[in-house]
């Protein structure tokens, strides 16, 4: 499948997809207009990734700044796509934030207890 | 022109230690643009982050809400490309820390649902609420709801102290929504 690359803005989050390397990338803000209809293509599209099945380890990297709540429905739906995936491959996520924030590692943590499956890495920095 | 009045404005915010506040019309470009102000208003302060996020969280939601459910809007009603609503946001400094509130007309007739949501997140602690937010986000956004009552959630989360609302009948068709939170 062909990279998915979206430019982040104030708003909405960038997004690479690199299909062929099985590495994921979704950082910067999160509260669009309308979460779903943002989101709906990029998850349409690891739906289909997600199909094709495969062996090779995925590495999933969020390094978001900020998500509202709407964003927050469509993440714990895209965990739950990853920890499926993960009955059948390694998935390697790495949940990256500041690590003044406590909200961001707050969510970090509660979004790792519902993983059965993927590993779920939680990465401190203190850049930026 | 009647400069008392205005002068009188800046005035009351000032003794309300107000630091920022918007009144008026708000769409989602003007959250964006509100938000970063805050921001760098904040880092002015030297705000410690953790507290920045928290305010920022709070606003986006509440804002966010107004949007969804103020009563008064322009343009025709039911059509999401004229969600421009009318509400009130202000910051400001409490004794306790910084304070967001955000109030907006709403229906009489919606005072009811939106108590109801209110009553699921008042008096919860901080892992009470945790738990209902986790539940909120597996039942998905509830009918004609475009997900509000997980906002309020969430702000009640990012709160250092027990989030307040209040509700205030104005006449036969509107009450006056508030919610005020410390961060």
């Amino acid at each position: 499948m062909e990279t998915l690359e979206i430019e982040s803005t104030e708003r909405t989050p960038g997004i690479k997809f690199d299909y062929d390397h099985h590495y994921f990338e979704i950082n910067g803000e999160a509260y669009p207009e309308n979460s779903d209809e943002f989101f709906r293509p990029i998850m349409e599209s690891l739906q289909e990734y997600s199909g094709l099945g495969s062996s090779e380890t995925i590495t999933f990297v969020f390094k978001l700044i900020y998500f509202n709540s709407s964003s927050a429905r469509v993440f714990m739906k895209l965990f739950e796509l990853l920890d499926e995936m993960a009955e059948e491959r390694s998935v390697e996520i790495e949940w990256h934030y500041h690590e003044e924030d406590d909200t961001m590692e707050e969510f970090g943590e509660e979004f790792a207890e519902d993983m059965e499956n993927a590993s779920f890495q939680l990465k401190s920095h203190n850049d930026g | 022109m009647d400069t008392k009045n205005f002068y009188d404005l800046q005035k009351s915010l000032k003794e309300q230690n107000i630091m920022f506040c918007y009144s008026g019309y708000v769409t989602e470009r003007i959250l964006s643009a509100i938000g970063e102000t805050i921001k760098k208003k904040l880092a002015i302060e030297e705000t410690e982050l953790g507290k920045t996020k928290k305010v920022f969280s709070i606003f986006v939601e509440g804002v966010q809400n107004v949007i969804r459910y103020s009563a008064e809007s322009l343009g025709p009603e039911d059509q999401d490309e004229s969600e421009v609503r009318y509400g009130l946001v202000t910051i400001g400094q409490d004794p306790k820390g910084i304070s967001v509130q955000c109030g907006n007309l709403i229906y009489n007739k919606d005072v009811e649902k939106m108590k109801e949501r209110v009553n699921q997140v008042e008096g919860k602690d901080k892992d009470q609420l945790k738990k209902l937010y986790k539940q909120k986000m597996m039942e998905g956004p509830e009918e004609g709801s475009k997900g509000a009552s997980l906002g309020l959630v969430e702000m009640a989360r990012r709160s250092g102290y027990p989030i307040e609302f209040a509700f205030e009948e104005i006449n036969q068709e509107h009450t006056f929504f508030c919610i005020k939170a410390i961060v």
